[in-house]
């Protein structure tokens, strides 16, 4: 049997989720092992173009080309996948919605901004279907690998949908609340093991929100500590600006 | 010397973060065109940092690259100091500090 061809694709984003893919150590052994690496702009200078098994796609649409180009991909590819949070929810490059388009374009480009064409950002599931998320800024390793072996056995892979404070309490962290830091912890998807709190940063809440965030729960602990609500509010809006298009 | 042509359309350069191509066109051994092309849509990071906190800029701005997001972050964190007027804390074993030693 031949193994399932992989094409690994980039729209807007800064590709250090591909980054981590050659990062990955061992396992890339075991994962070249299975599949067959046919496109990766990134780290290697062959190109394909014809179908595809498993399309793994990074960076969000924020363009007429790029549109165009995703839906080539989905229609050569069986499966897709939408890779990092630039892909799946708009990640860093959302907050550009937070400004009138004109007026951002014309704050960076001045007066010859009109031949820079730009579109209101949108994560990949907003233009095309997605069979698999894996989010993360960057992704997280393990997590890449439990899903890449779910889509080569073709079942499902469901992100976990509780907060990332219950993977922080079961490493053991003292609370970033404690020490008088804000973190998105209570409101974000789990499933990166708490990385970044774990090294001693603040969750950022770049895996997107949960499907039912416990406001109220969040208000009380911002409350609590004396938190300002816009402070939140804003550091909100660094990742699920693009949730508001879905 | 031999008067060569030689055309060059790449599309699509690789091993590198952004998407650019790369057209040359030389006749009778002349250029006549020399062109690198920005196809990737621009991101706006000097619009999308108004109004943030330092403390997010510096998170912000290594996501400019995967490759090199220490260089962004550094920058971003050497800007805020500045803006600060705080100069570099020299604490030992810091990168400023090893990078005043002589």
């Amino acid at each position: 049997m031949r193994k399932p061809r992989v094409g690994i694709f980039d729209f807007a984003c800064c590709e250090g989720c591909q980054l981590q893919i050659a990062n990955m150590g061992e396992d890339v052994l075991g994962l070249l092992g299975s599949i067959t690496v046919m496109e990766w702009r990134e780290a290697m200078s062959e190109q394909w173009g014809k179908r595809l098994d498993i399309a793994i796609v990074e960076g969000s649409i924020t363009d007429l080309h790029a549109v165009k180009r995703i839906q080539q991909i989905r229609k050569r590819s069986r499966v897709l996948i939408a890779y990092g949070s630039c892909a799946t929810i708009g990640g860093v490059n959302g907050m550009k919605n937070n400004f009138a388009l004109d007026d951002i374009r014309k704050y960076v480009y001045g007066e010859q901004f009109a031949a820079f064409a730009t579109e209101a950002t949108k994560a990949v599931h907003q233009v095309v279907k997605v069979d698999y998320f894996i989010h993360g800024c960057p992704v997280y390793i393990p997590e890449v690998v439990t899903v890449l072996k779910n889509a080569l056995q073709g079942i499902p892979y469901y992100v976990p949908d509780y907060p990332v404070c219950v993977e922080c309490k079961m490493n053991e962290n003292v609370c970033m609340y404690d020490k008088n830091v804000t973190c998105l912890g209570p409101v974000t998807k789990a499933g990166c093991n708490s990385w970044c709190i774990n090294s001693g940063n603040i969750c950022y809440g770049c895996r997107g929100l949960v499907s039912n965030p416990n406001e109220k729960g969040a208000q009380d602990v911002l409350a609590k500590y004396g938190i300002p609500m816009d402070l939140i509010l804003k550091k909100m809006n660094m990742y699920n600006k693009c949730k508001e298009l879905d | 010397m031999k008067k060569q042509n030689v055309k060059i359309n790449m599309e699509y350069l690789t091993r590198v973060e952004g998407h650019g191509n790369i057209v040359i066109d030389v006749r009778d051994g002349k250029l006549k065109t020399c062109r690198l092309d920005i196809v990737e849509s621009p991101r706006f990071f000097e619009g999308i940092l108004r109004g943030r906190s330092i403390f997010e800029a510096q998170h912000i701005t290594s996501r400019i690259c995967g490759i090199c997001a220490c260089g962004h972050s550094l920058a971003s964190i050497q800007a805020a100091e500045d803006a600060l007027g705080t100069g570099r804390p020299l604490a030992p074993g810091s990168i400023q500090y090893l990078r005043a030693r002589p």
